[in-house]
């Protein structure tokens, strides 16, 4: 066989090739260790000079052209393997994806409600107290100026606990909290305290247990004119509505003077509530100045003046997302919890973090 | 506290209209919750005649009614009673709303009723929400006329009000004082109330002994009148209590009752021909019976104040009266009490015997110590008016009712804590119109609050007043600065962490819940691991009776309940309260997480699993990591609680503190909650592990990586069944603490008799690379030290 011959049959036993494998017997054939180009090339030692460079030149050249074709053959048959996989290849799409459970956990609504109070009234500047579930007399009433047989002490109904020595209670209010807060903590004191509390009642609209936070601002010219100021922030940015008009009105609590509850308004759209329209007003919490039998009963002996506000965590929760059953907060539906509670990853704050 | 609009206008001429009087109510702490104003809710019911009566075809009850509108005649179908012919009564046309008292509103719409058409409807008082009363359409008067609008005819008695008092206005728990009230902030011009002096015609032998003069009872008169009679009330006295809420009873009771809401001034009348012998006030002793009013007996404990005669109990003070002087439509001779009783005494007295009443409410905030001798003056005059009889002169055993004390104030306290500028002229006006004496010192004001406010005794209750006179509205929101001291740390390391612990299990997909701090005694016998249980002295009911030590009970029922609305597979937790004594403080956060039934919904890919306590495990290992616990430090140990399955469950301890544990739920419990499905849960005490947590530091510890490379080996060991894989791990780690970087269990098969478990072990040098030698050498040893200690053989 002449070379010129041998290059054609190299070439077109390339492009006859139909699998990788027929490709690589080829390239063994002509290029392999004892290929019959691998040959040619090696009696190139042999030759003379000018013989060998002409040779030599040829037989690079066809080298070149050879690997070229082989390289093109083989993205050919590749891709030509790709489309008949591709052809046979199906995986029914419309399956359910990888998931694996019924129901999406959430956090629970109070604590999310929490959670935004938090921001809030951390923002403004108070800080995180809290207190605990069982009080003493003297922390849930008397130092909050309620002494025995007052008729406040009926808005209340107390749970006691069972056991020998003097009354303990499930605390019926945030409000001890306080105490606690001014018994311990320096002046000026600015903080709040969200929480578990207990009343011995049960229907439509209570039940036994219920949450609330306490707010409570002490420094030395603290005003009602600045709790008007720091409740009307605090509802609108909590409600989201800048529009949302407040009502103070006198009230009574034992443990401030002056008193005031708080309205806002609200209109009643075939059966829907929409807050910060329209002229109905409803309650949404009670404050005051703090009274000075608190401060006494606190030992705080400086002169000083302050505002305090406690409310109803659900309460302010179904306002704002519309649960229409308290009794629900609490009876752990799981189809409810999903439905009414809050991704981990909603809201979050820089006081939180 | 409920009264009607013509009762308020006996002391206060006003124009303004209801709703105006309602917003000024409630703007000066008087509450408005309700208001029922039919005049301007009826302006489109007529008056109407039934003209003619015909049976119903179809019905027994109903009547098919001829109604004559004054404009033309409808037939009306009536299921009431009380229809008959030439009646007349109120007709709602087509298109009336009505706004009944007890069910929602609705729209009459011409309809058929049983098959006959019906062209409105003939209303009761309870559909026009006029009273409660359902029996029976309204009867009119004859005189009126047919086609008058029914609106016209009705007066400021149908017209009802409703407010709430605060415990601190007992002078406002009377028409009087609210009318009073209302003058003071400028709305309208009070009437004073007329008080007559009745003259006595006769002196009564009756002998009155007070022994509490010095103590509880500083004021106590009694009045006898004799001859009277005792009808019933007018009707214009029963219209009035009907839209008060009031119950009729006769009329002296209906008096005292009248004068009791109308100026706050309880009394009471005894049938004088029941009464033996003469009165004395003194305390009852411990185990006294008394047999009430309200056809209850009691039984008294010590110290309370008791109106006897010299026989009996005639009447518990301030509270409630006895059955055994009552009067009724037969008595003729009378005796009225007028009293004034230390309010802790009736409130401690009323909330023992758990007696509420009109009398109790009131003396128990203080009602008017100088409206004793008032009282049984008004009370006769209407008596002698209303049921004739002639008065004896007023015997009273009193001491003279201290009520002079002053409160200093400066003029600038006010603008002080309202934070608004107020003159000197206004808060000396506002304060002379609520009744105070003022005494003007330049500087500061000497302020005698009346007797009918006990509510105001410090300066800060004279502010309240200005505040409230002036109105809170007009006080203008300012500003103030927030200290940014504060803004540093508004929630602790703790309060972060345990809303991280939150998100991160919410993020492993577990519900949130939460659930009662109660437990119950069932729950608390098997599942409390103290030996005492914390009982709640007057719980809500018997589910609710006592505090909880731990939060699986609650968990489990959920699990359960849940389990009813047919969701199998669950995953819940709660982080909150546990108790562990009844004083305040003994109680920590506790953590529960509760997995119950397959792991994975039916589904295609994977296989369908129960949870086992790895899935737990692994919880509680991801919360462990975030609170930064060194997991290499704890101590893994097979026992547990005894609510958990003994061979499926385990106790994680850090240092010398149990801290969490975690595995299957006991089956018996399971059984006992109604759990059929595999359940696997964790605890962890909260409070006790972040109290070990070390203080959050910003910056990050340097990160140390050898450079040389790391060889891994597998072993596979024939091991005893009850080895716990965690002593052969931990051994393994020891032989060489330098090398042996990692040991892993990767694999582990239950035989018959032996476990095989696999273990990786990864070796790597901080000073060179390993050599097969090196290597070779450390497994030999490995195997070696596996085989003396813990018998395992090399597969």
């Amino acid at each position: 066989m002449n070379h010129n011959q041998l290059i054609q049959s190299a070439l077109n036993e390339v492009e006859r090739s139909n699998s990788i494998e027929d490709l690589e017997l080829v390239r063994v054939k002509y290029f392999g260790k004892n290929g019959l180009i691998t040959q040619e090339l090696k009696t190139l030692s042999s030759l003379d000079t000018d013989k060998r460079k002409e040779l030599g030149a040829k037989l690079n050249n066809l080298k070149k052209n050879f690997f070229s074709s082989l390289e093109d053959r083989k993205n050919k048959i590749e891709s030509s393997e790709i489309n008949l996989r591709l052809r046979k290849d199906f995986l029914d799409s419309t399956l359910p994806a990888r998931e694996n459970n019924l129901l999406e956990a959430k956090i629970h609504p109070i604590n999310q409600t929490i959670n935004e109070i938090v921001s809030i009234l951390g923002g403004m500047g108070l800080m995180y107290e809290e207190g605990p579930d069982i009080e003493d007399d003297f922390h849930n009433f008397s130092a909050l100026n309620i002494p025995k047989n007052h008729p406040a002490r009926q808005m209340h109904d107390t749970f006691y606990i069972k056991n020998e020595e003097e009354s303990y209670v499930m605390r019926t209010h945030t409000s001890p909290v306080q105490i606690r807060s001014l018994k311990k903590m320096p002046l000026p004191l600015r903080i709040f305290a969200p929480g578990r509390t207990y009343r011995c009642d049960s229907d439509i609209t209570h039940t036994p247990m219920f949450h609330q936070v306490e707010g409570l601002v002490v420094d030395e010219e603290i005003t009602f004119a600045n709790l008007k100021w720091f409740i009307d922030i605090f509802c609108k940015t909590f409600f989201k509505k800048e529009n949302l008009k407040l009502r103070f009105r006198p009230s009574y609590f034992p443990f401030t003077e002056p008193s005031a509850e708080v309205d806002i308004n609200y209109t009643n759209e075939s059966g829907k509530i929409i807050l910060g329209e329209g002229t109905k007003w409803m309650e949404i919490l009670g404050c005051g100045m703090v009274h000075p039998e608190v401060f006494k009963m606190s030992g705080i002996k400086k002169k000083v003046t302050g505002f305090a506000f406690g409310m109803g965590i659900e309460r302010l929760a179904m306002l704002k997302y519309g649960m229409p059953d308290l009794r629900d907060f609490f009876d752990s539906d799981l189809k409810w919890l999903e439905h009414y509670g809050f991704s981990f990853l909603e809201e979050t704050d820089l006081s939180w973090r | 506290m409920r009264f009607t609009l013509s009762w308020l206008r006996e002391y206060l001429d006003f124009e303004s209209s209801v709703d105006d009087l309602c917003h000024k109510l409630t703007s000066i702490g008087l509450e408005v919750e309700n208001c029922i104003n039919p005049k301007k809710d009826l302006e489109d019911f007529v008056i109407s005649e039934i003209v003619g009566i015909e049976p119903h075809p179809d019905a027994d009850k109903l009547k098919i009614c001829n109604v004559n509108n004054g404009s033309k005649l409808l037939k009306v179908v009536c299921g009431a009673s009380n229809v008959k012919k030439r009646m007349k009564t109120v007709l709602a046309n087509i298109g009336c709303i009505i706004k009944p008292r007890k069910q929602n509103e609705f729209k009459i719409k011409k309809s058929k009723i049983r098959g006959i058409e019906s062209n409105g409807m003939l209303c009761s008082e309870e559909e026009l929400n006029l009273s409660d009363d359902s029996h029976g359409i309204i009867e009119l008067d004859q005189k009126c006329k047919v086609g008058e609008k029914f609106s016209d005819h009705l007066s400021d008695e149908n017209v009802e009000i409703e407010i709430a008092i605060t415990p601190n206005r007992v002078d406002c728990a009377g028409v009087f004082g609210i009318a009073r009230d209302l003058n003071a902030a400028g709305f309208g011009k009070l009437r004073k109330k007329k008080i007559n002096k009745v003259k006595s015609i006769f002196k009564s032998s009756l002998k009155l002994t007070n022994t509490l003069k010095n103590e509880t009872c500083p004021q106590f008169s009694i009045r006898q009148i004799k001859n009277v009679k005792n009808p019933q009330s007018s009707n214009a006295i029963i219209k009035r209590f009907k839209g008060s809420g009031l119950k009729v009873i006769s009329s002296l009771v209906d008096i005292t009752n009248y004068l009791t809401i109308d100026y706050c001034r309880p009394l009471h009348v005894f049938d004088y021909d029941k009464v033996e012998g003469d009165i004395k006030i003194r305390y009852s002793k411990k185990g006294e019976k008394f047999f009430g009013l309200d056809d209850k007996e009691y039984i008294l404990d010590e110290n309370m104040i008791v109106i006897c005669d010299e026989k009996k109990i005639i009447s518990l003070a301030g509270v409630i009266g006895g059955k055994n002087t009552a009067c009724d439509h037969e008595t003729k001779n009378i005796l009225i009490e007028s009293a004034y009783f230390s309010p802790e005494k009736i409130a401690s007295t009323g909330r023992k015997l758990n007696i509420t009443s009109d009398a109790r409410y009131r003396f128990e905030r203080g009602i008017d110590p100088k409206s004793t001798i008032d009282g049984i003056e008004l009370a006769s005059e209407m008596i002698i008016k209303n049921c004739g009889g002639e008065a004896g002169h007023i015997i009273s055993d009193s001491i003279e009712s201290e009520f002079n004390f002053e409160i200093e104030v400066d003029i600038d306290f006010f603008s002080q804590i309202l934070g608004c500028e107020i003159d000197k002229t206004t808060i000396n006006e506002k304060l002379l119109k609520i009744g105070c004496n003022v005494m003007d010192c330049k500087k500061t004001i000497k302020v005698q609050p009346p007797s009918w406010r006990p509510d105001i005794k410090i300066k800060e209750d004279l502010v309240e007043e200005i505040g409230r006179l002036i109105g809170y509205e007009k006080i203008q929101a300012k500003e103030f600065k927030l200290n940014n001291r504060f803004k540093a740390k508004v929630t602790s390391q703790y309060q972060q962490l345990r809303r991280q612990v939150r998100e991160l299990l919410v993020s492993r997909n577990i519900m949130e819940t939460i659930s009662w701090s109660f437990s119950n005694k069932k729950w608390e016998r098997e599942l409390n691991l103290n030996n005492e249980i914390l009982e709640i002295t007057n719980p809500i009911s018997s589910e609710l009776s006592c505090l909880r030590t731990n939060l699986v009970g609650g968990l489990l029922d959920i699990i359960n309940k849940n389990n009813n609305k047919n969701i199998q597979n669950i995953s819940i937790f709660e982080m909150g309260p546990i108790f562990k004594g009844f004083k305040p403080g003994e109680q920590n956060d506790q953590l529960t997480v509760v997995r119950s039934g397959k792991a994975n919904e039916k589904n295609w890919t994977t296989d369908n699993r129960d949870f086992d306590i790895f899935d737990l495990k692994s919880d509680l290992f991801n919360v462990l990591r975030l609170l930064k616990i060194p997991l290499q430090k704890l101590k893994i140990k097979p026992e547990n609680k005894k609510y958990y399955h003994p061979g499926k469950s385990g106790l994680i301890i850090l240092g010398e503190k149990k801290i969490a544990s975690f595995g299957e739920l006991h089956p018996s419990i399971a059984k006992i909650f109604k759990i059929k499905n595999i359940t696997c849960l964790f605890e962890l005490d909260m409070t006790t592990t972040l109290d070990l947590c070390k203080e959050k530091s910003y910056t990050k510890k340097q990160l140390t990586k050898s450079v040389f490379q790391s060889s891994v080996r597998d072993f596979s060991f024939e091991v005893d069944k009850n080895l716990l894989s965690i002593d052969l791990v931990n051994h393994i780690k020891n032989i060489d603490k330098e090398i042996i970087s990692s040991v892993k269990v990767f694999d582990n098969y239950e035989g018959k008799d032996k476990r095989s478990l696999a273990l990786e072990v990864i070796m790597q040098s901080d000073t060179k690379t390993l050599v097969e030698e090196d290597i070779n050498k450390l497994s030999k040893k490995i195997i070696e030290q596996a085989g003396l200690k813990f018998n395992a053989k090399l597969k």
